[in-house]
Order: C-alpha cells, then structure tokens, then sequence
C-alpha cells in the first residue's frame, strides 16, 4: 500500500538517513523501532510531508506521493495522518477540543449537514473511548491520555489509509497507554487501514506490532 | 464514607526517627491535599505515608492524575495557589519542614528535584553555565571556581565538550542532553533528598539506565523519592507505594509488590504491561465509592463502595475490600 524507496535525508551534514526502504501492506500493524535520535522521526516526517527527502522516493497506492524532485502530494496525503508524541503541543491551546474538531469535519466536507457531523464525532470520541462532555474543555483541561486519545480521534476522522504513531504513547502510563492503542488496533482493522508504530520501546512493539523494522544508523532493516 | 488511615510504606519496627540505624531523612503524612476547582473542591492526595531513610529509595507508582505529583510538590512546598494541604506532618532530618524563606534555602541545597523534561525545565533565556553557576553560587562555592566546578559537573553527569555546553542555551539540547543537564544541577547541592518527578519520561532504554547510574554515582546517600508511571523504574527503587486516586492502596518491597501484587489496581497496572498483554481498564460501573478504583476493578464487590480493608503480610500492606 505505501512504499518507500532509498531515502536519504542529511541535517546540517549529518547523514540521518542514507538509503532507507521500507513497505507497508493494506491492515498491516508495522513497527520502527530504535533508539532516539536515530531518525526514526524523520522517515515518519517523509512519509507525511513535513520533510522532504533528498533522494528516494514514496509511493500511495502505486501513485507517488513525494520524491527528492517532486513537491507531497497534498491531496493523496490526506490518507497518511500522524499522532505526535507530545499531545499537549499538539492542540492549540485556546481552542476548545469540539472547536478543534468541528474544525475538521467543516474544512474537509466529512459531513452533508450539522446533524450527520453531530453523528460523526459522537461516534469517532466513542470509538476512542472519549465521552462528549470533552468537546467543552481546552487541551489544558484533560489529561494526557484524553488529550492523546482526542489526538487520535482527529486523525480517524479523516479514515486514514495509514496513521503514523510517532512515539505516540511514550509519554502515557502503562494503563492509559493499553486504553489507547486497543482502539487504534479495533479501528485499523474497521477501517482496513495501516499503522506505522514508531518506538524506542522494544517489548511495546514486539507486542503490538505484527511486522518489526529497526533503524540502525542511517539504514532500516526488517527484524525476523 | 468514613476513610481509614491511610498505609505506611514501612512495615519494619522501627524506633521514631530511625531505620535500622539510619536516621530518617523523611517522615511523610499528606494529611489531605484539596483542589479548589470551578466545579467544586477536589481530594487530590488522602492519608499518604511514608518514610525515607539515608540511601534509600522509594517509588510512587501510578496512573497520571493519581496525585504522585502534588506529593512531590507539597514537600518541596510548591503547591499550586488552588490546591491547599491540611492535617499534614512532614519532618525533615528531624525537624518539622518550614516554608517560606527557610524552605526556600532548603531547595537547591538540602532537597533537590529533578523534573519530567529537562528542556521545559531549565530557563530558556539563561545559558546552561549561568543557571549551573546560581545553584553553585546557593551552595556557598566561591565565584572564581565555579565555571571550572559547572564543567566537572558536565562532565559527571556524561556530558562531553563541556567547556561548549556552558554558552549553550537550553534549546540546543538533545531531550537526554536536557535532563543530564537537570542532573547536573541538582548536583551543584550534597543533598540529603533527592526527589525525582518522571525523569526518564520519553527516554529511551539507554538513556534510562544511564540516568539511574548517574544517580548512584553522584547521590549515593541521599534518600530518593523516585515518582513515576514506568513499573521498569519503579523496579530499580527498593520500596514502593502505590497510588491510585490520591490513595495508597498497596505499599511494600518494591520487589514484592510487583511480584505478586495484592490490590487489584497494582494488577491492572502490571497487565497493562506490553509484556503481560496490555489488558485495557475500561469503566466497569457508575457510582461513587470509597475505593478509588471501584469503577474498573473486576472485583470489586459492595463493601468496596463504603470501605478499604486494611491487610497486611511481612512488610507488605495493602487496603482493597475486594481480596
């Protein structure tokens, strides 16, 4: 489903990385995995197009959806929806989370009229296991689990062909954490959509993960 | 409701400011600690207690929200302006921990803590060498050796090229290069408490080690009160509480405790583990109760509604009406 084909990406004359590959097929729950800083983040930034790599090339579907040449495709993008480690820095601040949220449904037409998004969204915050009292706080209100879970609920709105969790869960508690990604797995089988599960926690992605990559600088190779 | 006492992380006989020998370092009892809210007044931490001698370790174990943090806090006597502490002891080195500008020159010096994330932690606008030279100034070393001081630090706490990190401002650390950095100034002080707050949160396997050697080498006989969520840290500690709702509903061996856990919250943790499952805690019932995790324990029965057991085995204390 999506392809990665020998990216490469320097910062600053660092090699970060120098010939990564990686695939993804239709439902496959994938892991990354390796220690921080060792770029893991920025195959994900690749992937949905916060960076762009200098060499390489990434495929939806078959359809290209960036290379070193060719600017992201916006539009075929809207299938790959990442959730970030930090939830908190991930909403705004002054916005309350149904704001935020309406937001969405409004600017990508996921909805024919206010009573189907009423709908919507009542059904996406159930799926995560988030009640709609949450949609009258701020970020600053919730905890880091509500707010990761919210997170979560705005990429699944979009029913993304892959989600991309970026250390999502590092920062949670151990029960939190299972809170979280029991809804993840239950949707990606609903939606029959892909998850790229990025972590530095190696039982977590043995357990969650059906297919495991490890990053060893610069080069990606898949574990047994 | 009427609420018990709470449990003391000690079981051994003891005489009243000692540890086989080792003087307390710290007596804790909460006391209740309340939350003014817009909604109305909130139980943060209830009857919590404790005790830490020289060297020794004890982990706070819990959910987010379980109140580990306002704990930390109301020692360091730091509580948020809506949050007030009554019916609380806390004796320090012997003597009833003051406030104001007494507890203040206490901070830095005698108690240190080291916070969650190193880079929100640290002043944004001060380089790395002036905010090391104020908590070396705090701790009476003379100005002219305090840069050659702020390196040795550095050094200790596995930094290299510290003579660079000095004029480094806070943005141009790496996350771990951040917290060895909090570490470091924590150790500007020979303290006799040391309170960690989640100090490997976000840290890989690696640097998670690391940050516990560098804790034995540079505060070896300080007492640590070690908070966190991650059961693999709470194993390295040699006592453990744990938190649920603001209550202490098992405290022991920290060993024991995860071993063979009693309360049926230390069980939901340890089966959340990746490794043991990750069994979800969904909201069982509705209702209030006197147990806090009443509403997603799989055992809870009636009595849990009005009541917390008191049981105990050995060094083992654990307060759950469901067993």
């Amino acid at each position: 489903m999506i392809e990665a084909r020998h990216l490469k990406k320097t910062y600053e004359g660092r090699t970060v990385l120098g010939d990564v590959s990686l695939r993804i097929g239709e439902g496959e729950i994938v892991g990354l995995y390796g220690p921080s800083g060792i770029g893991k983040s920025t195959v994900a930034r690749i992937l949905c197009g916060l960076v762009r790599p200098e060499a390489g090339e990434v495929f939806l579907d078959g359809q290209r959806l960036v290379s070193a040449g060719s600017p992201y495709d916006r539009r075929l993008g809207r299938a790959v929806q990442m959730v970030f480690q930090q939830p908190h820095a991930a909403l705004d601040p002054s916005q309350k989370i149904g704001a935020g949220l309406w937001e969405l449904i409004r600017v990508h037409r996921l909805a024919d009229s206010r009573r189907a998004a009423e709908e919507l969204l009542s059904e996406q915050l159930e799926r995560v296991g988030l009640s709609l009292p949450i949609l009258s706080r701020r970020p600053h209100q919730i905890s880091g689990g509500e707010a990761q879970r919210v997170c979560l609920a705005r990429c699944l709105l979009l029913r993304p062909r892959l989600l991309i969790l970026d250390e999502a869960t590092s920062m949670l508690d151990v029960c939190t954490q299972a809170n979280v990604l029991a809804p993840v797995r239950r949707e990606t089988e609903n939606l029959r959509g892909s998850v790229l599960f990025i972590s530095h926690d190696r039982a977590l992605t043995d357990r969650f993960c059906g297919r495991i990559y490890e990053m060893e600088s610069e080069i990606l190779k898949e574990v047994p | 409701m009427e609420r018990e006492r709470g449990l003391n992380a000690r079981a051994s006989p003891r005489g009243a400011g000692e540890d086989a020998g080792r003087p307390y370092v710290l007596q804790y009892d909460s006391g209740t600690i309340l939350a003014q809210l817009r909604s109305g007044t909130r139980t943060l931490v209830q009857d919590l207690q404790f005790e830490l001698a020289e060297g020794e370790s004890l982990a706070l174990i819990g959910e987010t929200g379980s109140g580990k943090t306002m704990t930390a806090r109301s020692i360091l006597r730091l509580l948020p302006e809506n949050v007030t502490q009554t019916g609380e002891t806390i004796v320090f080195c012997g003597q009833p921990l003051p406030e104001g500008a007494a507890m203040r020159q206490l901070l830095g010096t005698q108690i240190v803590y080291i916070p969650q994330s190193g880079e929100e932690a640290l002043d944004p606008l001060r380089t790395v060498g002036k905010q090391l030279a104020d908590g070396l100034a705090k701790n009476g070393v003379p100005r002219d050796r305090r840069r050659k001081r702020a390196e040795e630090l550095l050094t200790a706490a596995g930094l290299p090229e510290a003579e660079r990190l000095l004029r480094a401002f806070p943005f141009e650390l790496s996350g771990g290069m951040a917290q060895r950095v909090t570490i470091a100034l924590a150790a500007c002080a020979a303290p006799r408490l040391v309170i960690a707050d989640e100090p490997t949160n976000g840290l890989d396997r690696r640097a998670t080690e690391e940050f516990f050697r560098l804790l034995d080498r540079l505060f070896p006989k300080a007492a640590r009160l070690i908070i966190t969520h991650d059961i693999s840290v709470a194993a390295r500690c040699g006592r453990a509480a744990v938190l649920c709702g603001g209550i202490a509903c098992e405290t022991g061996p920290c060993a024991e405790v995860l071993s063979d856990p009693k309360h049926p919250y230390t069980r939901a943790l340890l089966n959340a583990l990746p490794q043991n499952g990750m069994a979800e805690t969904p909201r069982l019932r509705e209702g209030e109760a006197m147990c806090p995790f009443y509403a997603r324990c799989p055992q809870a029965r009636e009595l849990c509604r009005t009541q917390m057991t008191p049981g105990a085995k050995g060094q083992r204390k654990w307060r759950c009406s469901g067993l």
